[in-house]
């Protein structure tokens, strides 16, 4: 196990080497030189002296990318050329509405998901297998910012129930937070039930063929008992890898998702800077997305343990 | 002159050879109506396709065409779908929306089968040192949210329409990858295949004689399926302003653009949505269906 651990810890650090090597070379690939995007109308040769010193420009491109590295282990992700403040002060006061849509999404999508496929796995071919497959394949098939519209349409300006649009953080109402959250989490959680929902249901039959089902059944175990305790505990496995592989569909959601209810979060702020060509942001931004994306996965296959002791890490 | 090695491929092309050829539209005949949901799913998308193709005959209205006098129009005999926040008829420019959508789509789909099944099929034929080198880098790739990639994509190449196919393209490589080198691997390990290494067939004769044909039916399924997703991926970057610049007509835009007008004109916000969920529909209908047609036991398991 803790040989496990320690291999599939250097492996994450390796990918996060990756993709900080290609975040790094964002910059570097733009066409022109990144001074005079960066700068734009206020370049002036002053200005210009200015930032190839504090950047140290002139040095190697080895040397640039391990101090640019190294600030960016220590907190530091420069600062905004649009706005001028720091890329990770920027990047704090909008990760609590990231977060909150994400794991509202996700309680939302694991909710409605995977009761729905095990109802629908039981019930193999009856109205309501039926009726959730299709749900699910609809689900799967709605755009996150179609959804977004339509339940704005229904619930913000028709009933009037919720607001159109913005953000409350918990610490000021815990009610303004949840009435702002529930709409973008149930359009971006939709997509998410459906692929648990199909994948729970897929999952469920193929434990309930196997025979320690049977046996559980035949030694006069409860139905309830074989369901759950035995049918879906197995079914577990391959539906949390479902789950994890999707948290980085719900990130990339969440991005739209934002877009749509004008929230004040990461995704947002990824959009505003590539809208103002401002560098150093796309760059902070895509990295904590790649860096949590990357841990997310990590978690997920040590879950693995919780639900299959036959899973040994060897 | 017929090698040995061609001898033995024969169960990758039976039903290609030409004597079978006067029985072609029977055996397609017979393959779409066994599997309906393929068949609704493929009727839907020719639908799109010709729509799309024929946009200037279908559209009643030039998509560019701004009648000031009519702005956000509810919908009636003249403008079926009503008009939007600049007097344009509504449903011309989903017409005219459905030419950026499958284009997208297609070509993006069209780079990640290019690049992708290539190198998945060498990396599962080779097996050794080049195998774990590609399928290293695919996991790197593979390690971003696949819509954050094509935006970090775009912000490098700058927001078009083109540079949108090219990064939906880029982040479906790994995908396609994967899919074929399973089946690759498993074909390279089988008795013909080691039957034609013998009679002296090369390393890329046994490849694309013998493991590509047998790796196309879930290649097809695997094209279908990301099609779809093409084409949401697509309609969201438009959505956020990273495709096509107005004024061109993009089924994600038309939504963007309608949301300030949701509350006088809800068609602006319903219509452009559903043209973009009816499509991703047909095109994950005709996968599916084609999924269960190639492969019977995953009907079983799955559900029809």
């Amino acid at each position: 196990m803790f040989r496990y651990l320690v291999g599939r810890l250097v492996s994450a650090v390796g990918v996060i080497i990756l993709v900080s090597l290609l975040v790094f070379t964002i910059i570097r690939l733009i066409p022109g030189d990144p001074i005079t995007i960066l700068l734009g109308e206020n370049l002036t040769d002053e200005a210009r002296d200015r930032l190839v010193k504090e950047w140290g420009l002139d040095d190697s491109i080895i040397v640039q990318y391990l101090r640019w590295a190294g600030h960016m282990l220590t907190g530091d992700f420069g600062a905004s050329i649009r706005t001028q403040d720091a890329v990770a002060g920027l990047l704090v006061d909008r990760i609590p509405a990231t977060v909150s849509l994400a794991a509202l999404s996700l309680t939302i999508a694991v909710l409605i998901g995977v009761p729905s496929g095990v109802i629908a796995a039981y019930r193999a071919n009856s109205a309501f297998d039926g009726m959730a497959m299709l749900t699910a394949m609809l689900g799967l098939c709605i755009p996150s910012f179609w959804l977004s519209l339509l339940l704005i349409l229904l619930f913000s300006i028709k009933l009037n129930w919720l607001p159109v649009s913005g953000y409350v953080s918990p610490t000021e109402s815990i009610s303004g937070w949840i009435q702002h959250l529930i709409l973008p989490a149930l359009a971006l959680g939709a997509g998410l039930a459906a692929s648990i929902s199909r994948m729970t249901r897929s999952a469920m039959l193929d434990a309930l063929s196997q025979d320690y089902v049977r046996t559980a059944r035949a030694k006069g175990l409860t139905e309830r008992t074989a369901l759950f305790a035995h049918a879906l505990r197995n079914a577990m496995l391959p539906i949390i890898t479902v789950i994890g592989l999707q948290l980085g569909f719900l990130l990339g959601g969440a991005i739209v998702v934002e877009e749509v209810f004008a929230m004040p979060g990461i995704g947002r702020l990824l959009i505003f800077g590539i809208s103002n060509r401002d560098y150093p942001l796309i760059q902070g931004v895509v990295m904590i997305f790649a860096v949590s994306f990357i841990v997310i996965n990590l978690l997920v296959d040590l879950l693995y343990s919780v639900f299959d002791p036959r899973v040994r890490y060897s | 002159m017929a090698s040995p090695s061609l001898r033995v491929s024969r169960p990758a092309t039976t039903g290609l050879a030409p004597k079978d050829k006067p029985s072609w539209w029977r055996t397609q005949w017979r393959f779409w109506i066994r599997n309906r949901i393929a068949l609704i799913g493929l009727v839907i998308v020719l639908l799109v396709v010709l729509t799309a193709v024929f946009a200037p005959l279908i559209a009643p209205y030039d998509p560019y065409e701004r009648d000031i006098r009519n702005r956000i129009a509810a919908p009636t005999a003249a403008h079926i779908l009503g008009t939007d926040e600049l007097g344009r008829d509504t449903f011309s420019r989903i017409v005219y929306g459905a030419r950026i959508s499958l284009m997208v789509g297609l070509v993006s789909v069209g780079i990640a089968t290019l690049v992708g099944a290539p190198l998945g099929m060498i990396a599962g034929y080779s097996q050794g040192r080049f195998d774990s080198l590609i399928m290293r880098f695919m996991d790197a790739v593979l390690s971003f949210p696949e819509i954050v990639l094509a935006i970090a994509i775009l912000a490098i190449l700058g927001p078009s329409a083109f540079n949108a196919m090219i990064a939906i393209g880029i982040v479906y490589i790994p995908i396609f990858a994967r899919t074929i080198r399973a089946p690759a691997i498993a074909e390279s390990n089988r008795e013909y295949v080691e039957a034609a290494r013998a009679s002296g067939a090369t390393g890329w004769q046994i490849l694309f004689r013998h493991v590509a044909p047998n790796t196309m039916s879930i290649l097809i399924v695997r094209m279908s399926t990301s099609l779809s997703y093409a084409i949401l991926a697509e309609a969201s970057l438009s959505f956020l302003g990273l495709s096509a610049s107005p004024p061109t007509a993009t089924w994600g835009r038309m939504l963007k653009d309608g949301q300030s007008y949701m509350q006088q004109a809800p068609w602006v916000a319903i219509f452009p949505g559903l043209a973009i969920a009816i499509t991703v529909l047909a095109f994950n209908l005709l996968g599916d269906g084609l999924r269960d047609a190639f492969d019977p036991r995953a009907r079983k398991r799955i559900g029809g």
